[in-house]
């Protein structure tokens, strides 16, 4: 692919007799919104950890724009994560003891932004997602979409290359789904944001622009479908 | 619900057995200290009992006006007994002469052979003095040991008490001698009430910390737990059930921790027994309640224990899964202040009475103690208030990632984080009293060099015409003895003082002394003034017409200041004296009053601020584990996400350091203004003072050790938050 923003090749990766990932080549352009499907135990997060740097492959080699990060060490592709990939998980993750705008901040206050700075970037991306008036909410007064949104946000707030997206519609009603991943997606290529989107639902999927399956720790060679 | 059931459901893993081990270890000691402390606490006034053979309880002698003492003579039936206390190298010396006729009839205690004049029966520890110290030091002033007193007349292992033989006419001449039949044995229960209520306050200070750390511990595994429980509310169980199922739990642990403590409470009374309360150390047997005291205890503890969590339980009824969604604490008011309020207001007020009226003293006692109580749990309950409002702001101003992390938690969560430290907070404030309390007290019997004060050097015996000069010559004698100073009762019987050459009176440590060839010197406000009155001058010595014709009144020997020269005057001068009273020094007549209790009492507040503060430490350490392993998944997800291990750290860190700083200080401030109400309303005229150097070691060592304590959970924050660990979060 000519202009790969991530590239992976031979990418093995086993956790003791149990190989998760048995040789995968992989590219992802930039702007570019892949959708990773297959069952249960195929190895998707795996594939996915292994992508965002959080574990080191025990074969093969992840190049993040142009950065080889199976050459960093842990500490070296901790500080990658938080420069230039988003994460968004299932159940949203936020932190429960902090406000939205704070949930939202935080990743930039760990950067080493300022207080005001980061705030200040919180309330803009809370704005876009649609939560301006849930900024000083705790998740625990939110509904699941907002929260949801609110992780969102936070993903895109460091403005990385890359937004790492687990199943981020799983804990959500259909009608919520639909709102957050399009929420997500929007804000993604408004910002020309490359997103990796693990999914079991066909009906997320199809907001991709691409989907790869992922059987038995192999990309299925049939199933690489572009739209 | 079936005990197979509550088996798998209380058992079933690892974390959970981790957790009940964790609750019966907290139970095992603090049942142990609780079983230690009963015991002290019933048996003081036994203690005192054993020595009821040294207390006088006969009838006075007849004495004249002038001074002098009409004793019956010896018969079989009746013995003489008079007591005083000696000094050796600043140890109290209780000395009990007993005079009888050669065929006494009077039964020496427990069985003792009736001594003849020159035998004395001496304690162990004096034995144990005698043997290691000359005998012109020590052991010639009672003459031939003939055996030891038994324990059973002894308060306690290092009780310094000697029973001596003495003449009859010697005892008889004695104005403070009694004439009775035997030798008492019932005694009497002195008032305990003062040590009593310390040993009340010293038991609230080192259980609280242990009632924090059980309740830290059963908190381990708390939301797993409380995912269980919720699916057993969900396939069927009521309320109650699940309420039953806590307090089985709960009562089964501190049964079983109570047992331990008992076991545990054998090795560790030889350990307390060898702290002096009230001027002795224990028997091991003194340390130990009763087998009702022990099973009551065994039982109130697995009942408390089982009622507590079964309410704890039902009240917070965990609910269907879906139902443990994290939530805040509810919010915590400033009205948890009022408890402290009302503590401190009912302190003071009992302190108060207990001063202005003497007849309500025993009443405002109990309330001092319940006040000092509500005092130290208001503190507990309102920790969490400061707590909230302290990080509130810092929360605001917080620019780290770490901070406002932090910050998050401490405001939401108040309750559990102050948990957290509030051992720590509520031993700092006792200890604070303590240590403001002692120290006001120690300031002012502290003896030193103070002009117009009787030098440290002397030694000073009371004495009468007959054995003056005998005194005077043994104490020439005595190696060390520099100078004799004879001083002399003067002719006006109202003068206060005695007459001596000036030359002498400069020598023993008066000042202004007047240009005249004799003075007169107030020596009894030389010798007690500074221990008897915190505001004594120094007495002025007078003018006076000479010693001539004058009959001895003291005779003082000037010592080169050497522990061992002002022994052997001791020695001579009570040998060539007439017995009725030990010669004494300055350094004696502070040591022999407050200080030896405050010294105690001291020892005994180290002590516990130490046991406290390591406990408190302890519990610290468990709630930061306890709290990081709780949010692991919360953690994980910031590593995940880039954050690094020091950040993680640093989260940890400010967790524990602000509820700490924010009630510490507060703390310490409020335990010395309690300690200043109790020296200014209680104290007898005493000024408060700043503790000394001890009490600054113990509060950074404690802060120390709470950064110690926190600083043992960064490998557990590091390792629970490893990708690998939480990945599948």
């Amino acid at each position: 692919m000519a202009d790969a923003l991530i590239s992976a090749s031979g990418l093995r990766k086993s956790f003791g007799p149990t190989a998760a990932l048995r040789g995968i080549d992989l590219d992802v352009a930039r702007g570019e919104v892949l959708a990773v499907m297959g069952p249960s135990g195929s190895g998707k997060s795996t594939l996915i950890h292994c992508l965002a740097g959080v574990l080191a492959p025990d074969e093969g080699t992840v190049t993040i724009d142009g950065t080889d990060l199976t050459s960093l060490s842990a500490d070296a592709r901790a500080r990658f994560r938080l420069e230039r990939i988003g994460f968004v998980f299932q159940f949203g993750q936020l932190l429960p003891d902090l406000s939205a705008r704070d949930n939202v901040a935080l990743p930039l206050l760990m950067g080493g932004a300022r207080r005001r700075a980061a705030v200040a970037t919180a309330d803009h991306w809370l704005g876009r997602l649609g939560l301006a008036d849930q900024a000083g909410k705790s998740p625990g007064d939110m509904s699941g979409g907002q929260a949801q949104r609110v992780a969102i946000a936070r993903a895109l707030a460091t403005e990385p290359s890359v937004v790492f997206a687990d199943e981020p519609t799983g804990s959500l009603d259909s009608l919520s789904a639909e709102t957050v991943l399009e929420a997500m997606l929007e804000a993604a290529r408004e910002s020309a944001t490359t997103v990796v989107l693990i999914t079991h639902d066909a009906r997320t999927a199809a907001h991709a622009d691409r989907e790869v399956i992922v059987r038995d720790g192999r990309l299925s060679g049939a199933a690489a479908v572009a739209r | 619900m079936t005990a197979a059931s509550a088996r798998l459901l209380l058992l079933g893993t690892a974390g959970a057995a981790r957790r009940l081990a964790g609750i019966v270890a907290g139970v095992a000691v603090a049942v142990a200290m609780l079983i230690v402390l009963l015991g002290t606490y019933l048996h003081m006034p036994d203690r005192d009992e054993r020595t009821a053979w040294q207390v006088l309880v006969g009838e006075r002698l007849e004495t004249s006006a002038d001074g002098t003492t009409t004793a019956p003579d010896p018969t079989t039936d009746q013995m003489l007994i008079a007591s005083r206390q000696d000094y050796v190298h600043g140890q109290l010396v209780t000395v009990t002469a007993a005079a009888v006729s050669p065929a006494t009839d009077v039964a020496f205690p427990h069985g003792l052979e009736p001594l003849v004049p020159g035998q004395f029966y001496a304690s162990p520890a004096v034995a144990d003095m005698i043997d290691h110290l000359p005998a012109d030091q020590f052991a010639d002033r009672y003459g031939e040991l003939v055996g030891t007193l038994p324990d059973a007349m002894l308060r306690g292992p290092d009780e310094r008490s000697v029973l001596v033989g003495a003449p009859w006419e010697t005892v008889a001449s004695n104005p403070n001698a009694r004439v009775q039949p035997g030798f008492d044995t019932v005694g009497q229960r002195y008032d305990v009430t003062t040590y009593r209520v310390i040993l009340a306050i010293g038991s609230i200070a080192m259980l609280v910390p242990i009632v924090l750390l059980i309740s830290i511990v059963s908190q381990l595994g708390a939301a797993q737990r409380r995912e269980r429980l919720a699916t057993v509310r969900l396939i069927g169980a009521g309320r109650r059930a699940v309420a039953g199922l806590s307090a089985l739990e709960m009562g089964a642990a501190t049964a079983a921790g109570a047992v331990l403590g008992v076991l545990a409470a054998l090795p560790l009374r030889a350990v307390a027994s060898t702290l002096s309360i009230n001027g002795a150390q224990s028997f091991p047997a003194d340390l130990t309640p009763s087998p009702a005291w022990v099973i009551a205890t065994i039982a109130g503890v697995t009942v408390l224990g089982a009622a507590v969590a079964w309410w704890q339980a039902y009240r917070d009824d965990v609910g269907a899964p879906g139902a443990s969604r994290e939530r805040a604490e509810k919010r915590v008011t400033g009205w948890r202040v009022t408890t402290l309020g009302v503590g401190l207001t009912l302190f003071a007020g009992s302190a108060w009475v207990a001063n202005t009226s003497p007849a309500a003293s025993a009443a405002a006692a109990v309330v001092l103690i319940a006040s000092f109580a509500v005092l130290t749990f208001g503190i507990i309950i309102a920790g969490p208030w400061l707590t909230r409002a302290v990080s509130s702001a810092y929360g605001r101003v917080a620019a780290r990632a770490s901070a406002v992390v932090a910050a998050g938690r401490l405001t939401r969560h108040p309750r559990s984080t102050f948990r957290s430290v509030a051992g720590l907070v509520a031993a700092v404030f006792i200890v604070s009293v303590f240590a403001g309390v002692v120290s006001s007290v120690r300031a002012i019997t502290v003896p030193s060099e103070e002009p117009g004060m009787l030098s440290l050097d002397v030694v000073l015996a009371h004495a009468d015409a007959a054995h003056a000069d005998a005194m005077v010559a043994a104490a020439r004698d005595a190696d060390g003895v520099e100078r004799v100073v004879v001083g002399y009762r003067p002719g006006d019987p109202d003068a206060a003082g005695v007459v001596m050459d000036a030359q002498d009176a400069r020598a023993i440590g008066a000042t202004a002394v007047p240009d005249a060839a004799a003075v007169m010197v107030d020596t009894f406000a030389m010798l007690w003034g500074t221990s008897l009155d915190v505001d004594a001058q120094a007495p002025v010595p007078e003018p006076a017409d000479g010693t001539e014709g004058l009959e001895p009144a003291v005779v003082m020997a000037v010592t080169d200041g050497s522990p061992a020269a002002i022994e052997r005057a001791r020695t001579a001068l009570d040998i060539a004296g007439d017995r009725s009273l030990a010669p004494t020094s300055r350094t004696d007549a502070a040591a022999g009053g407050a200080a030896d209790i405050t010294q105690e009492l001291a020892v005994l507040a180290y002590i516990g601020m130490a046991i406290a503060i390591g406990i408190s430490a302890l519990a610290l350490a468990v709630a930061t584990i306890a709290a990081a392993l709780e949010r692991r998944r919360t953690f994980g997800l910031l590593r995940l996400a880039g954050m690094p291990v020091a950040q993680l750290r640093g989260v940890v860190a400010t967790e524990a350091a602000v509820p700490l700083a924010s009630t510490l200080v507060a703390s310490a401030g409020l335990g010395f203004l309690v300690a200043w109400i109790l020296v200014i309303t209680l104290g007898n005229g005493l000024e408060f003072t700043w503790p000394d150097g001890r009490y600054w070691v113990a509060l950074v060592g404690s802060t120390a050790l709470a950064a110690l304590a926190v600083a043992a959970s960064f490998g557990t924050v590091r390792r629970s938050t490893e990708i690998d660990s939480t990945r599948f979060e």
